[in-house]
């Protein structure tokens, strides 16, 4: 360990820097096979996100005959699976962005509604009200 | 008819948590001159266990001791069996954290959780192993008597001989901070990433060993490695399942103990990291502050910084760190094989001439 260096300065410098570390949220990972969808949509909507972006590049194993022919069929169909790969990504990164936006709509929606339910009630007490009022108007004018 | 003691797990395995501390509790039966024995569905390989199969012939003054630490349907057919229960809690981690990764965890922990409310009017006694396991209990509405008494850790198997070839590969003068533990998200290894993230910009010379099986979480494993090499960190070391001498290697190596963890019901290598006189820092979080009891470095969030930071003055600052260890070393005799045996023992021979 290195008593020497001045670890006051580095820490300084890694705490400006501290809020540039990568999100381990935003990390993407393509094995999502088993992975449970969140009831919560926004928190579906992130998780969608990590996933969205796939590749056709796969880490090839076994002996190395094996991993040698399946490099082989690899080159062989890249002409064939790569522009697939690529439309596939295109058409994930704009549902992305429509989905996203239909729940930025949906969300806008159910403030609108919230907004509209809570006048609806006052109108409904007001209403009532008026009613009563009335009412006792009716009672007085004909004195009943 | 003899008295007979029947503890049942769903799972035994060599070297995890919850068999280690059936086989002492064995010992301590055996010890009482009690006759025992010790069944599970799923039995490790050359184990003396048997399957629960073959379980039959439960008389009205047998025991049963219950190991409750996942979903299983053992939990649904306890209640059948005529004879008094103890359970013995070692926690279940919440579904949500495996929600991301594994259809199967997540569907066995939830089945976990249901089997844990089902249970409470089964057993005429409960153990927790801490206070935060207790208190779940609580929750979950048990109304029978619940002890508290630690895990049984047999430290003289701690005292055998390691793997001479991990110990050469890391003792470079690196500093080599470890945690061990299931790769497994309530772990938070990410937390544990980012916070070597920062230490190694002081200290460049350290490497992050992550000690422990990652089989069942590929898909959080593939995150993590994916995300040490997005922050171009190449010291990162998952070592996957070890052996037995290779896991008092990593902690014989080690110069740090990094916890993270946002979910721990007990978090037996703490203590082990106490045993291995390995200074620890660790997250304020589940069971862990419990298990410490003082000792350690108790981290208030999972600032990463602020983590690194504590690391480095634990390292530089002798007086501080013969201080964290002096204190852990007391911490450690509560948990010694004597102490918790014989509070075991006693619980047991209550339970046996009161229940």
């Amino acid at each position: 360990m290195n008593n020497s260096i001045n670890i006051t300065a580095i820490m300084s410098d890694i705490k400006k820097t501290a809020k540039n570390i990568p999100d381990f949220e935003n990390v993407r990972y393509s094995e999502k096979a088993g992975a449970v969808v969140p009831e919560n949509p926004d928190e579906a909507i992130s998780e969608m996100r990590a996933y969205s972006y796939i590749h056709s590049y796969r880490q090839l194993t076994g002996k190395k005959y094996e991993v040698f022919l399946k490099k082989v069929v690899r080159k062989i169909i890249k002409f064939y699976v790569e522009p697939i790969v690529d439309e596939q990504n295109d058409f994930n990164a704009s549902a992305e962005t429509t989905i996203t936006s239909l729940r930025n709509v949906q969300k806008k929606l159910i403030r609108r509604i919230e907004k509209m339910e809570t006048e609806n009630s006052c109108l409904v007490k007001r209403i009532e009200k008026l009613e009563e009022e009335n009412n006792r108007l009716i009672k007085d004018l004909y004195g009943e | 008819m003899k008295m007979k003691i029947i503890q049942l797990l769903p799972t035994v395995s060599y070297g995890d948590a919850v068999s280690n501390d059936t086989f002492a509790i064995e010992r301590i039966i055996k010890s009482m001159g009690i006759d025992t024995d010790i069944y599970a569905e799923t039995v490790g390989k050359n184990l003396p266990v048997k399957n629960v199969r073959n379980l039959k012939n439960i008389s009205g003054d047998d025991i049963i001791i219950y190991h409750m630490s996942t979903g299983t349907d053992l939990n649904f057919s306890l209640d059948r069996m005529v004879c008094r229960k103890i359970m013995i809690y070692h926690n279940i981690t919440p579904p949500e954290f495996f929600r991301p990764y594994s259809r199967e965890m997540f569907a066995l922990t939830n089945y976990g959780y249901q089997g844990l409310r089902r249970l409470n009017r089964t057993f005429d006694l409960c153990l927790a192993d801490s206070e935060y396991n207790k208190s779940q209990l609580v929750e979950y509405d048990y109304r029978c008597s619940i002890e508290v008494r630690p895990v049984l850790i047999p430290f003289r198997d701690y005292r055998k001989v390691s793997d001479h070839y991990i110990i050469n590969k890391y003792s470079d003068g690196w500093t080599n901070i470890i945690f061990v533990g299931r790769i497994a998200p309530n772990k938070k290894h990410e937390d544990v990433i980012k916070t070597f993230y920062c230490y190694k910009k002081i200290n460049p010379k350290s490497r992050l060993i992550l000690v422990g099986s990652w089989t069942g979480m590929e898909n959080y494993y593939s995150r993590l490695k994916k995300y040490t090499e997005i922050l171009g960190l190449k010291d990162v070391i998952f070592t996957g399942q070890v052996t037995f001498d290779e896991l008092l290697a990593y902690y014989q190596v080690a110069d740090i103990f990094l916890c993270m963890s946002r979910h721990e019901g007990f978090c037996v290598p703490l203590v082990e990291s106490m045993f291995f006189n390995v200074p620890i820092v660790a997250l304020n979080a589940g069971a862990v502050p419990e298990t410490l009891g003082g000792s350690g470095v108790l981290l208030s969030d999972n600032d990463p910084v602020y983590a690194g930071e504590t690391i480095s003055r634990i390292l530089n600052d002798q007086h501080f760190r013969k201080d964290i260890l002096r204190k852990q070393k007391k911490r450690l005799s509560d948990f010694s094989y004597r102490k918790t045996g014989s509070l075991f023992r006693k619980i047991l021979t209550d339970f046996i001439n009161g229940g």
